[in-house]
């Protein structure tokens, strides 16, 4: 394989396809990732409304019961898959597979691959990932904040690195395509309209803020640090601001990190993720910081939602809210972050490697077009939430029902990928010498010390009220 | 497969031994000692998964936001208007 075909297949979001024209719209896997994750989230939408509401008045989603993942677990990994009277997920299991191997086979054949050479591989890929969600489902892991991606990853990485990845699975790894449906689909869970829950203290706090560390951490990561790849600067700045690995997914996707970049990042984010967890209640007591703006710090700062969530416990249910409610803001930004990374990418990136300012054609050749189905999920499901009789209750039985596993499923197949693909000598050549740590290490300080200022001045200073009456 | 990668087969076998004994005896159980087993009950009564990713994946998200919302609009200038601080003060 020459090199610039290798560069090309290590990328999250590979483009140049040879096919130019209306027959990208079927030949292209940005399209395919937009015509499935559209197609899915279109079908779900159509089947709770279909389906009417229940005896009580709420919406239901037809799919729910056939579309499942393994459950937590405590004592046996059995309890994942089966408890008596209680849990039985392997309809749920059949589902996802049935589904998935149906839309990504149709998209294999359409690329040019047979699709009994892609369900071979896939169903592979497809148990890799069962397993992956049965060692996150262990409860003591997911207590430390441990998910899936991270299992996913390392099992993957298990087999490249041991026995290597066997040939007949690899027209199934289709890592783009995996990410790029996920992303899709994800985009119906960005609903603009939560913007505005927590007023304009949740605004700066967790919209002004981010952009501000976004930006400054990749300039600092460009032009004091000089590491030597662009993308992997943006995808740390992205996780570390924003909100974690949904952020890091879907920065590296728009501006087309390779592989190695998103899994080094996403290894960086977890670790700080446990250890800001576990720190940041215990500095916000010791220093008798108020719950309230403590929560509103952890809600900026840390990565994951759900960590964000599990600190926010430790110091009370008023710190808890608002910690959750300004993560839940900040999760809202990534949509806005993916595409003007994006557009940020296809203009001034990769337009300056060129030489001469791109056309308008050429940045629409280059712009990863599964944006435009992130984006448009996103306008689309935010509309039905905010103008439909009944809309909050109809988006929840569409995503909680049915959605959000798919996203996940999509996701976790893509880190299994990931992992099936990566060489470890490979990666260790993206640590540069420590570089991209120190990067998340400066950035997150500033993060730290930037999101503290605003939440001090949004609550104390500026709308005092909110945080008295915020305050249990 | 090449005679490389078969030799390979026992690493893959020990690895997977690791992890089966990891993940059945170790930490089951980590899981029953004392604070961390309460602490597990406490997130879990709470709907948090500390391990989840994205808001919709947050059980308790929709229960949260219903109650700052409640909140918010109870006292709505508290949120939005600047000037009733100087009102109260």
């Amino acid at each position: 394989m020459s090199d610039q075909k290798q560069e090309a297949s290590d990328e999250v979001n590979p483009h140049g396809a040879p096919d130019a024209g209306w027959r990208q719209l079927y030949r292209s896997e940005d399209w395919w990732a937009t015509w499935i994750g559209g197609f899915l989230l279109a079908a779900c939408l159509v089947a709770v409304l279909a389906s009417g509401t229940d005896t009580e008045g709420s919406h239901t989603n037809p799919f729910s019961k056939w579309l499942g993942k393994p459950k937590s677990w405590s004592a046996s990994p059995l309890e994942a898959f089966w408890v008596t009277g209680k849990t039985n997920v392997f309809p749920g299991l059949v589902g996802v597979f049935v589904v998935a191997i149906t839309a990504f086979g149709i998209c294999a054949m359409a690329t040019g691959e047979r699709f009994t050479s892609f369900a071979r591989g896939f169903s592979c890929v497809f148990v890799l990932a069962v397993l992956a969600y049965v060692l996150a489902g262990q409860e003591v892991l997911k207590y430390y904040g441990l998910g899936y991606a991270l299992w996913a990853l390392l099992l993957g990485l298990l087999i490249s690195n041991t026995v290597g990845t066997p040939l007949w699975v690899r027209p199934a790894i289709r890592t783009e395509l995996f990410i790029k449906t996920g992303l899709v689909i994800l985009g119906a869970e960005v609903l603009l309209t939560r913007l505005l829950t927590l007023g304009v203290p949740g605004i700066f706090v967790a919209w002004i803020v981010t952009p501000i560390v976004l930006i400054t951490t990749f300039w600092f990561g460009q032009k004091v640090l000089r590491i030597g790849s662009p993308s992997l600067t943006m995808v740390i700045a992205a996780d570390m601001s924003v909100c974690g690995v949904s952020a890091a997914i879907a920065t590296a996707a728009a501006c087309k990190a390779k592989k190695e970049e998103l899994s080094l990042t996403i290894g960086i984010s977890l670790c700080f993720t446990v250890i800001m967890m576990i720190v940041m209640p215990a500095v916000i007591r010791a220093t008798g910081m108020s719950n309230v703006l403590g929560g509103a710090w952890m809600g900026g700062t840390i990565d994951a939602t759900g960590a964000v969530a599990a600190a926010g416990a430790m110091l009370g249910e008023d710190a808890l809210q608002v910690a959750a409610t300004i993560k839940m803001i900040q999760n809202i930004l990534i949509g806005v972050v993916a595409f003007f990374v994006a557009v940020f990418w296809v203009v001034r990136v990769e337009g300056k490697e060129g030489g001469a300012r791109p056309s308008a054609m050429e940045i629409w050749r280059r712009f990863p077009k599964f944006i435009l189905g992130f984006v448009a999920a996103s306008i689309a499901f935010s509309v039905v939430y905010a103008t439909w009789p009944d809309g909050p209750a109809i988006t929840s039985a569409v995503i909680k029902g049915s959605t959000k596993t798919f996203r996940g499923w999509f996701f976790c197949l893509a880190f299994v990928s990931i992992g099936l693909e990566t060489n470890f000598r490979e990666l260790a050549k993206y640590l540069q010498g420590g570089k991209p740590l120190v990067l998340y290490i400066v950035g997150q300080s500033f993060n730290l010390c930037l999101t503290l200022f605003m939440v001090w001045l949004m609550f104390e200073k500026v709308f005092p009220d909110s945080l008295k009456v915020l305050e249990k | 497969m090449s005679r490389r990668n078969l030799e390979r087969w026992p690493s893959l076998c020990l690895w997977a031994v690791a992890i089966t004994v990891v993940w059945t005896l170790v930490l089951p159980w980590i899981g029953t000692h004392g604070s961390v087993r309460s602490r597990i009950d406490a997130l879990s009564d709470q709907g948090i998964d500390p391990a989840v990713f994205y808001y919709t994946d947050l059980e308790a998200m929709e229960r949260l936001e219903s109650e700052v919302v409640v909140i918010r609009e109870a006292h709505p200038d508290a949120f939005w208007s600047v000037s009733t601080i100087e009102t109260n003060e």
